[in-house]
């Protein structure tokens, strides 16, 4: 009896030991993952007695800080709002973007108990942490100029870390006068600025999709790159189906190359029946569609939808972009990426790290590998379509060419010693898309990565009701080329 | 100046509960022989962190209550006078008792207290009556069951009046929290699980009071079953969990013997998968437990506060009245412990179930060196019972198990429940100071070598006594 209550005593004991190890797990381990839901209360929390952290770009340029008024109260300032209000958030009613999401940090105050003692007797000002973004402010700022008033969002990424670099909207707002312009941001006319079309903005694909089916054939064999068929403007697959190329212009007789570089219909719908539903289906999971893709900003889920009982005419237009896919510029730009990155996709993030007021850097953020959306192989090959694309295909204007006088070098350094620096042709990688609208004018995608060898930067630009996508390609070519002349300066 | 006292009263807060939990540990060790240290100095050091962790939570309560600063001061006062005086009288009264035990009581009582005049003055006011009520137990039931010798004969009375009383539940009560298990007669209203809870435990403990076998557990088993079927047809699955995992407890400690409690654990097992497809509340409660994000606005609400709660602030807390325990729906009932380690922080919280498992301890210890097979069984039962109850809210509360809404023994707002758990812990004082084997004087080497395995013999006690 004695021996069978240690016994009993045992268990419970180990149940407890559990239990306890199960809420340090929670506390410490999954916490992060939970707490910044925007059900928690907490992400409100703003302290009275503390200045919240500012908001930095890359180079400590801030976009958002804290300034105490006449009466004693911290008031939140935003500069360049317009530009910046869709990443830094807002918070006047509630809390959005990275005010939401980096809160705690913000209002989180390094060493505390000793700084704060001694900050008490001096009467300084206590502050929150600095949150530092991965953005670039300058190149935000141009590639904001670059949008100028059309509707859509430009994604700037670093493939090889999934660094957001810049990431503009349009329509925008601005984060100082939320509460006077609410019922107007909120009002039909406004479409919807509040919302970062970026990363919450859902489109149809388009021929940008082609980079997914292209992938599929050639991740099933190589060979498929010499695979050849005849174009002649319009294919009929069966007596429900049709398809046509732009403006059912006759391609002749085209291998994958030259389809892809002039972005044939007829081509990619033939290639996805011969892939099947299944294939297809596999190839999406692959390219995180209907997934999580772990942005810590507000974010779609982009969708694919081709069920097993597909007709063929779903499978053909499905194939080309035009069927029910939707996708966020934010995941075009992964995707691109990836392609860049020798078929891995990065976890995209935002902030690279919180530092106190006395500089020391906290929480950086290490670059994190989300999935191998294709192999490295397949991704050589996808690049050196997309290559095609910029030399002899739809987007011939997105070619780079750099002076070595435009490259602006900051500071010491002297450019002639910097490996960094890129100068004269610059070889671009890339793909058009014209998503078909069903209400009113096309939509025009472009995508792009460069240089295609050693990629720094890939772009992802969505212009609605733009039509065909000479405007996109141009913003796209600007921005990469301003980011190689402005910003890499090492 | 405010701001930085609550931030030294964070790590301070933490200070007094480590030296707390250090003193019981050393406790305990003296008393396994390990180390050779004074007992009531350690237990007076016990109670002197309980002084400073109320005066320290009451100083902020005071300066952060600007409506009703002078009713929280006095009421800071009155009841650490009622702490203080409770722990410090029960032990001079009862010299065999255990003072860790009383000291964690009034502790975790503490705590309650503190967190509840922090969410609503009027409910601290209600759970302090309680309390009283508690202290008067403490004191007033050892006595009285002295006078009740033959407790181990009245097991158709307790089988009776426990199924009774659950069956008015199920035909009278009102639904509060979505479970049946009130009644209420004029304003008052009582939850008669808790009753039934220890009525359970005296009628196992004197069913098995003759070492069994497996025909003789046939009447036992079948009485638990049906109070168990009761309460799972009051939507109590808390409390039905509780008294399986009791029955199953005392059983085996009463036979030894493991397959009763592997045999047991399956038929549970099976009962509870049953349950889980006959019972859409069930469904409710073990989906919600899986995955509350997904209905976050809906079922999942609570638990998810709950773990915004717990994860947000750290080992350390946002710092006591700082916290948004406020945003936890009952929060001073199945709660209360997700607000403690949002505010005091999770090591708070860690120290807060070390506590419990301290009371377990002495609980075990009651246990242990009692002298009649009937009392080991009734102090084992009851130890089991309240601690497992700690365990299920506590891992509710965290999302390690799925959340069965039944309150933390001494900390949950609640009258029955508290009063219950005082008489409980009374029970297991009254079976602690029958065991005559540990007493001041005696040092640490005459209390191991008694046999384990039998009872100890008559004829070797009186002489024991004899010597004194």
């Amino acid at each position: 009896m004695k021996n069978t209550i240690k016994k009993v005593f045992w268990i419970y004991t180990i149940l407890f030991v559990v239990l306890i190890g199960y809420l340090c797990k929670v506390s410490l381990a999954d916490s992060s993952e939970f707490i910044t839901n925007s059900y928690n209360p907490r992400l409100n929390r703003v302290s009275d007695y503390i200045r919240r952290g500012s908001i930095l770009d890359i180079n400590g340029q801030v976009l958002a800080y804290s300034q105490k008024d006449e009466d004693g109260v911290y008031h939140r300032i935003y500069n360049d709002s317009n530009i910046f209000s869709n990443i830094t958030g807002y918070t006047s009613k509630g809390k959005t973007g990275v005010e939401a999401k980096y809160n705690f940090m913000l209002e989180t105050v390094s060493s505390e108990l000793i700084q704060r003692i001694k900050d008490a007797f001096a009467g300084t000002e206590v502050s929150g942490d600095d949150v530092v973004l991965t953005v670039n402010a300058d190149l935000q700022r141009y590639a904001a100029e670059k949008l100028g008033t059309s509707k859509g969002a430009i994604v700037a990424m670093e493939p090889s870390t999934g660094k957001i670099l810049s990431m503009v909207t349009y329509p925008n707002y601005n984060a100082n006068t939320v509460n006077e312009d609410w019922e107007m941001l909120n009002s039909e006319e406004a479409d919807s600025p509040l919302l970062n079309r970026g990363a919450q903005g859902l489109y149809p694909p388009g021929s940008t999709f082609k980079i997914l089916t292209a992938a599929a054939a050639l991740e099933e064999d190589p060979g498929y790159i010499d695979y050849s068929m005849v174009c002649e403007g319009v294919k009929r697959f069966d007596s429900a189906t049709r398809i046509r190329c732009y403006d059912s212009i006759a391609h002749g007789n085209e291998d994958m190359t030259k389809a892809f570089a002039k972005s044939c219909n007829t081509y990619f719908s033939t290639i996805g029946t011969m892939l099947g539903i299944d294939k297809l289906n596999s190839e999406a999971t692959d390219f995180m569609f209907n997934q999580s893709l772990g942005f810590d900003l507000e974010y779609s889920q982009s969708s694919f939808n081709l069920p097993l009982d597909s007709s063929l005419s779903a499978v053909v237009e499905t194939s080309i972009g035009q069927g029910k896919t939707l996708v966020t510029p934010l995941h075009m730009a992964m995707i691109t990426s990836a392609v860049a990155n020798n078929g891995i996709m990065m976890k995209p993030y935002i902030v690279d790290h919180s530092q106190s007021q006395s500089g020391n850097i906290k929480n950086r953020t290490i670059p994190e590998k989300l999935t191998e959306i294709m192999p490295a192989d397949t991704a050589a090959q996808i690049t050196e379509l997309m290559k095609e694309v910029v030399n002899s295909g739809t987007a011939t204007d997105a070619a780079i060419y750099i002076d070595p006088g435009d490259v602006v070098t900051s500071d010491s350094s002297t450019s002639s010693s910097s490996v960094g620096i890129i100068t004269g042709n610059v070889q671009v990688a890339g793909k058009t898309g014209t998503a078909e609208n069903a209400s009113g004018e096309d939509h025009a995608w472009f995508v792009a990565f460069a240089p295609a060898d050693n990629p720094r930067i890939a772009v992802s630009v969505i212009l609605e009701n733009a039509g065909h996508g000479d405007k996109a390609i141009a913003s796209a070519r600007d921005i990469m080329k301003y980011y190689f002349t402005h910003c890499i300066t090492q | 100046m405010f701001e930085i006292f609550i931030l030294l009263a964070k790590y301070l807060f933490i200070i007094y509960m480590c030296l707390f939990l250090l003193c019981g540990f050393c406790i305990n060790l003296s008393k396994e022989g390990a180390v050779n240290a004074k007992e009531s100095f350690l237990a007076a050091v016990q109670r002197i962190m309980i002084m400073l962790f109320h005066i320290t939570a009451f100083i902020i309560l005071v300066i952060d209550n600007d409506e009703q600063r002078m009713v929280t001061l006095l009421f800071g006062l009155i009841s650490l006078l009622y702490v203080m005086l409770g722990c410090i009288l029960l032990e001079k009264i009862y010299k065999k008792s255990s003072p860790v035990m009383y000291n964690g009581v009034f502790f975790l009582a503490d705590i309650g207290l503190v967190m509840l005049t922090r969410l609503d003055n009027s409910l601290a006011s209600k759970q302090f009556i309680w309390c009283l009520l508690g202290f008067a137990v403490l004191i007033l039931l050892p006595p009285v069951l002295n006078m009740l010798p033959r407790l181990d004969k009245f097991k158709v009375v307790y089988a009776a009046v426990g199924i009774l009383l659950l069956m008015c539940t199920l035909v009278f009560g009102s639904s509060v929290y979505g479970s049946t298990n009130w009644i209420k007669i004029g304003p008052i209203a009582f939850q008669p699980s808790e009753v039934v809870k220890l009525l359970f435990v005296f009628f196992l403990a004197s069913a098995l009071s003759q070492k069994p076998d497996l025909r003789q557990l046939i009447v036992p088993t079948i009485v638990s079953g049906v109070i168990i079927l009761c309460l799972v047809g009051q939507k109590d699955l808390g409390s039905a969990l509780i008294f399986s995992m009791t029955f199953l407890v005392v059983v085996y400690i009463a036979t030894s013997n493991i397959l009763y409690l592997i045999g047991g654990f399956a038929c549970g097992s099976l009962a509870a998968v049953a349950a889980y497809f006959l019972f859409p509340h069930v469904q409710t409660r073990v989906d919600i437990w899986l995955d509350p994000w997904s209905d976050i606005e809906g079922s999942g609400y609570q638990i998810a506060q709950s773990l915004f709660a717990v994860g947000s602030y750290g080992l350390f807390g946002s710092g006591f009245t700082r916290g948004y325990a406020d945003y936890i729906p009952v929060v001073e009932r199945d709660f209360i412990f997700s607000a403690i380690c949002e505010e005091f922080g999770v090591l708070f919280g860690i120290g807060v179930i070390l506590v419990f498992v301290m009371i377990f301890l002495e609980g075990v210890r009651a246990a242990l060196y009692s002298r009649s097979r009937y009392l080991t069984l009734l102090s084992a039962g009851l130890t089991a019972l309240i601690t497992f109850q700690t365990f299920l809210i506590i891992g509710g509360d965290i999302k390690f198990v799925p959340l069965t809404g039944v309150t933390l023994p001494f900390v949950s707002y609640g009258g029955t429940s508290i009063a219950i758990s005082f008489v409980i812990v009374a029970i297991i004082q009254w079976v602690y100071m029958r065991n005559d084997i540990y007493k001041q004087d005696k040092t640490p080497e005459e209390y191991t070598p008694h046999p384990v395995e039998e009872p100890i013999p008559s004829r070797r006690r009186r002489r024991r006594r004899s010597m004194e």
